[in-house]
């Protein structure tokens, strides 16, 4: 049987679900755990008033909160992350206040498995660097930063500072410090060069890159790594004098790369942004002193954060959005890349229009069994229609119905078989100052089908009152295991007897048809529909044809907005043709070439676009910079010889094919 | 072969064993274990040559009666043709390449020996020594051999260091995929991956091959004994979830095989190349030196990553036979060099894992008298002595060959 219970408005679905879904969660939710509070503060009181609480919740004894200022001197960014012990919590978001003070909590973190954050450290200092230079950053997985793809000369690194965050249980000869600034990084290889050769080997086990016993993962081991591929394509160079660009390098933590469905995501990857971005201004406020620049002189920065999931709005308003959107064009910030995302044939997106919801309509969940991961699906009305206007029912695989004539938001109906199995959360998303955007959301959280009975065939059936034209999105969150990690999530999917898998010839189906509900497009993903990010799609060199795998858009269009995108910005080739589908890009170990492919990687080629660009012109602004890149993409698609490639849509390719 | 053979001309069956006699040339394979044995074939391509062999059973027969057909009534020789040089290495290329391996193993292993000894943590470890002289100048009176230590190794107890040595699997175990293919032909072949660094190549190296054949095989006999007399658990005795890729093989952990293989191979390669990577390098960058280390480290890591031994297996093994090589290069020299006696304090090594540049560099430091600040606290010298190898001409045979085929 299903019950319920209510759940305060600010509650994040992901987070409470987290509390009890965690091995060892019970009864007692955030035990053991830390819980980062995103404040988006408004000016410099605000700012004093939250840390005059963290005073005051230190002195009551115990280590109180910990409070991570990445970016303190940034102009725009005045996002703290505070980490909460569950104590504090309480006091924390007592300091909310809606106008001017927003809270995003993340979801909860074991406190142990977290690096503790620390404040804005030693500054980076990259002596030598010129005006002109354009700073890289790459937020990632696995990175060998000791590869020679990074450095100027055999013991210079171009990388002027790393962040580990992957850096519990360090081990390594280095003190333990999750930061590396040039100068430390430029020791380390000297001091692990042998006969002429860095023996980078040993660089990553002193670093605690590599090696030891810990049960982080320890991804610069391998001699295939993400994070060292992408930093290649956006920055890599080759070993030798010349003009040098720095690269700021954020390294996400494993347990948040593993978890696909990127609910921890939001908190790290902000800090990882404000951080490149404090770092940026040291090395600008160097460079100005060095050639006699003003103090608001600021080298542009390029970021490039390859990873995006895939159910979530869809419409450019998660807070990450809104966050990437007001950070670009501060202190230099001249373009944060993302991939469209690898999801197109994923069956993660199921869509209806009002037309068709006039009578019930049914969809099926399969949800794999022997899955690791909690499983999440979410339901999205449209902006002003309102929950009574929504009907759901949701029948699992073995178990009781539950029957939802209406949704309340701010219920939560739970079914507990021999411990909670699964939930529907009823919310209301509400972008921060912008009541207009809200919209009734729907999340289904299972528990992992390894240990509970939530694997198999489940049954969503929706009925809703809209308009004819109005659509309600159904996205399945993504839940597969990233390459490289131990197997944990096993992608659930929609399963639309409507939807054809293979075209007439055999052929992966690129297209949709009108009769099934499951739909590649709009699988974009919901952190690459803003609206100043540049967001990259993929297809093969030899022929031009989409991959397989790229996303899709179009977003949902906001209320009181025009729209700006249909999907993604352009599209970049990952991959050569459909038989040698790879591209090579450095792998670990100096010298050596792996292969990939997908969207990520898109992303990173346009990064390095962009660098190439502001070298040449450091005043272009975002837009300039990316209506440059398009029209280029544009022009490419327009003197393409006649045949030569096949006809796409913007939604797949945006202005077009490089 | 026996007389009743060769009265049996006409059982086919038993002409063909006259033709066997190449065969008796093949003992030497019995005295390769494990591994070493697919190197000890590359040297009996000199067994193509033996009459009897390359011709069938059949058509040995064919000798016996040619010999009836035309050898006639015996002539007496008057003379005898000019004896050989005893006790000359010059003979050495008259033998196949077993029948040297034969006498090159029982040169070496007449004054190398494994014994069993306390060590200084008290536990009940062994001691390869090198004894000097075997017998002086009268073959039947008693005479003392003074002996010095080589390599010495203790016993770790199972509790204090091998169980905690477990979770390094469990780490390095993520790199299977990596090291697949590696690990997969490295079961049966070490030379090729040296042979990449330096050229190796039955006829170009000829030499060199029956000399790194000896270095292997002397290596593995030290090795083996150490192993049964330490007698450790393989980590898949320890745990149930190591899961090694390869088979473990039959015999003890520590010291690792592999480890102590690669380093004394790769000391003694180093050896050779020293001129030629002067000549390319310079007199200060020790880069061909430097590529056979890290051979040697990934391929005794990489048997860690299979899941069949220890990170302190190939500390160990490389203190091992690093000692081993630098003790065969000074019998090889046949002159006179410093030797010291090497301990490995594994103790220290507890929960550390596997690091070749710091026990490379103790080496260094012991062997120059140059303090390192890299130095593994835990590779101790024990003894100083002087090894007088003048007598070790057969050996210095064997070196001067290979050195030959490095110029």
């Amino acid at each position: 049987m299903w019950s319920s219970f209510t759940l305060p408005r600010e509650m994040d679905a992901y987070r409470h679900w987290n509390a009890f879904a965690q091995p060892g969660g019970g009864a007692t939710p955030d035990h053991g755990q830390v819980l980062p509070l995103v404040f988006q503060l408004a000016n410099q009181g605000q700012y004093q008033r939250l840390m005059n609480e963290v005073d005051r919740l230190r002195g009551l004894g115990g280590p109180g909160p910990y409070v991570s200022d990445m970016n303190p001197n940034g102009a725009g960014d005045r996002q703290v992350v505070v980490y909460a012990k569950p104590d504090d919590i309480a006091d924390l978001v007592a300091l909310r206040n809606p106008q001017t003070v927003v809270i995003e909590e993340s979801a909860a973190l074991p406190e142990a498995a977290f690096p503790a954050p620390f404040n804005a450290g030693p500054s980076a200092s990259y002596p030598g660097l010129g005006p002109d230079a354009v700073i890289s950053g790459v937020i990632d997985f696995g990175m060998a930063i000791a590869n020679a793809r990074f450095r100027a000369g055999l013991n210079e690194s171009r990388i002027a500072a790393f962040w580990n965050m992957n850096a519990s249980e360090q081990g390594g000869s280095v003190p333990h410090h999750q930061e590396f600034l040039k100068a430390q990084i430029d020791a380390g290889l000297a001091a692990h060069t042998y006969n002429g050769i860095v023996d980078e080997e040993a660089f990553n086990r002193a670093f605690g890159l590599a090696g030891g016993t810990a049960r982080v993962q320890r991804p610069a081991a391998r001699s295939r790594t993400h994070g060292t591929f992408i930093s290649d394509l956006a920055a890599g160079e080759e070993m030798g004098p010349g003009d040098r660009n720095p690269i700021i390098a954020v390294q996400l933590p494993a347990e948040i790369v593993g978890d696909t469905y990127g609910v921890h995501f939001n908190a790290v990857v902000r800090e990882a942004v404000s951080y490149i971005m404090g770092q940026a201004g040291s090395l600008s406020a160097e460079v100005a002193a060095a050639h006699g620049l003003g103090s608001d002189f600021r080298l542009p920065v390029v970021i490039n954060i390859s990873f995006g999931t895939y159910a979530g709005r869809h419409d450019g308003l998660s807070t990450l959005e809104r966050y990437f959107d007001d950070m670009i064009g501060l202190d230099g910030l001249k373009a944060i890349c993302l991939p469209v995302g690898n999801g197109h044939e994923s069956r993660s997106h199921a869509r209806y229009t009002g037309a068709e919801l006039a009578s019930p309509q049914q969809m099926m969940l399969r949800v794999q069994p022997d899955s690791r991961l909690s499983e999440f699906v979410q339901v999205w009305l449209p902006a002003g229609v309102s929950g009574a206007d929504l009907a759901l029912k949701i029948t699992p695989p073995l178990g009781p119905e539950l029957d939802l004539a209406t949704i309340v938001p701010g219920t939560v109906w739970e079914w507990d078989q021999g411990g909670v199995t699964a939930r529907l959360y009823q919310q209301e998303d509400v972008p921060e100052d912008m009541p207009g955007e809200a919209r009734v959301k729907v999340t289904l959280a299972l528990r992992p089908s390894e240990s509970a009975p939530t694997g198999g065939a489940w049954m969503i059936r929706v009925a809703a009152n809209l308009a004819p034209e109005q659509v309600l999105d159904m996205w399945v969150e993504r839940g597969d295991t990233p390459d490289g990690f131990v197997p944990k999530g096993r992608q659930a999917y929609f399963d639309d007897p409507e939807y054809r898998l293979y075209n007439a010839i055999g052929g992966i189906e690129q297209h949709d048809r009108p009769e099934a509900r499951v739909k590649r497009a709009g699988t974009i993903s919901p952190i690459a529909t803003g609206r100043e990010t540049t967001v990259l799609a993929s297809h093969r060199a030899q022929d031009f044809k989409m991959s397989t795998f790229s996303s899709a858009g179009p977003v949902t269009a906001q209320v009181g907005s025009a729209s700006y995108r249909d999907g993604p910005d352009l599209s970049y080739p990952s991959e050569k043709s459909a038989v040698r589908d790879f591209i090579g890009a450095a792998g670990s170990a100096s010298g050596s070439v792996r292969y990939y492919r997908g969207t990520s990687f898109s992303s990173a080629m346009a990064a390095r676009a962009y660098v190439g660009m502001l070298m040449a012109d450091p005043s272009l602004t975002p837009a300039a910079l990316r209506t440059a890149l398009k029209a280029e993409a544009a022009a490419a698609e327009a003197n393409a010889s006649p045949g030569t490639r096949p006809a796409e849509t913007a939604e797949r390719m945006g202005a077009g094919r490089l | 072969m026996s007389q009743d053979n060769v009265g049996n001309v006409g059982n086919v069956g038993n002409v063909g064993n006259v033709g066997n006699v190449g065969n008796v040339g093949n003992v030497g394979n019995v005295g390769n274990v494990g591994n070493v044995g697919n190197v000890g074939n590359v040297g009996n391509v000199g067994n193509v040559g033996n009459v009897g062999e390359a011709i069938s059973s059949y058509s040995s027969g064919a000798l016996l009666s040619a010999r009836d057909g035309i050898v006639g009534t015996w002539v007496d020789p008057v003379a005898a043709p000019p004896a050989l040089d005893g006790d000359d290495p010059k003979n050495l290329k008259r033998w196949s390449a077993t029948v040297r391996a034969s006498v090159f193993d029982s040169v070496v292993h007449a004054k190398l020996g494994v014994k069993t000894a306390q060590m200084p943590d008290g536990s009940t470890g062994c001691v390869a020594r090198h004894m000097d002289p075997v017998g002086g100048a009268d073959p039947f009176a008693d005479s003392p051999a003074e002996s010095h230590a080589i390599v010495a190794l203790p016993r770790p107890d199972i509790t204090n260091v091998f169980l905690k040595q477990l979770p390094y699997l469990r780490t390095y175990a993520d790199l299977r995929a990596d090291r697949a293919s590696e690990i997969f032909s490295q079961t049966g072949d070490i030379l090729s991956f040296m042979g990449t660094i330096g050229l190796l190549h039955p006829a170009r190296t000829r030499w060199t091959i029956e000399l790194l054949s000896l270095v292997l095989r002397t290596t593995v006999t030290v090795e083996m004994n150490m192993k049964n007399v330490l007698a450790v658990r393989r980590p898949q005795e320890l745990s149930a979830q190591v899961q090694p890729m390869i088979q473990t093989p039959p015999h003890g952990a520590f010291p690792s095989g592999h480890a102590g293989e690669s380093f004394a191979v790769a000391t003694v390669m180093a050896e050779l190349t020293k001129d030629r990577q002067d000549q390319v390098y310079g007199p200060n960058n020790h880069v061909w030196t430097e590529q056979f280390m890290r051979q040697a480290a990934r391929i005794a890591t990489n048997r860690v990553v299979a899941g069949v031994h220890y990170p302190i297996d190939s500390s160990a093994g490389q203190i091992l036979g690093t000692s081993i090589g630098l003790y065969l290069l000074e019998r090889f020299r046949a002159g006179t060099g410093t030797m010291h006696g090497v301990y490995f304090d594994a103790n220290q090594c507890a929960d550390k894992d596997f690091d070749p540049r710091a026990i490379a560099d103790a080496f260094d430091a012991i062997y120059s008298g140059t303090p390192n600040p890299g130095a593994a606290p835990y590779v101790e010298d024990k003894a100083t002595w002087i090894m007088d190898s003048t007598g070790d001409q057969m050996l210095n045979y064997l070196w001067r060959q290979a050195k030959k085929e490095w110029t």
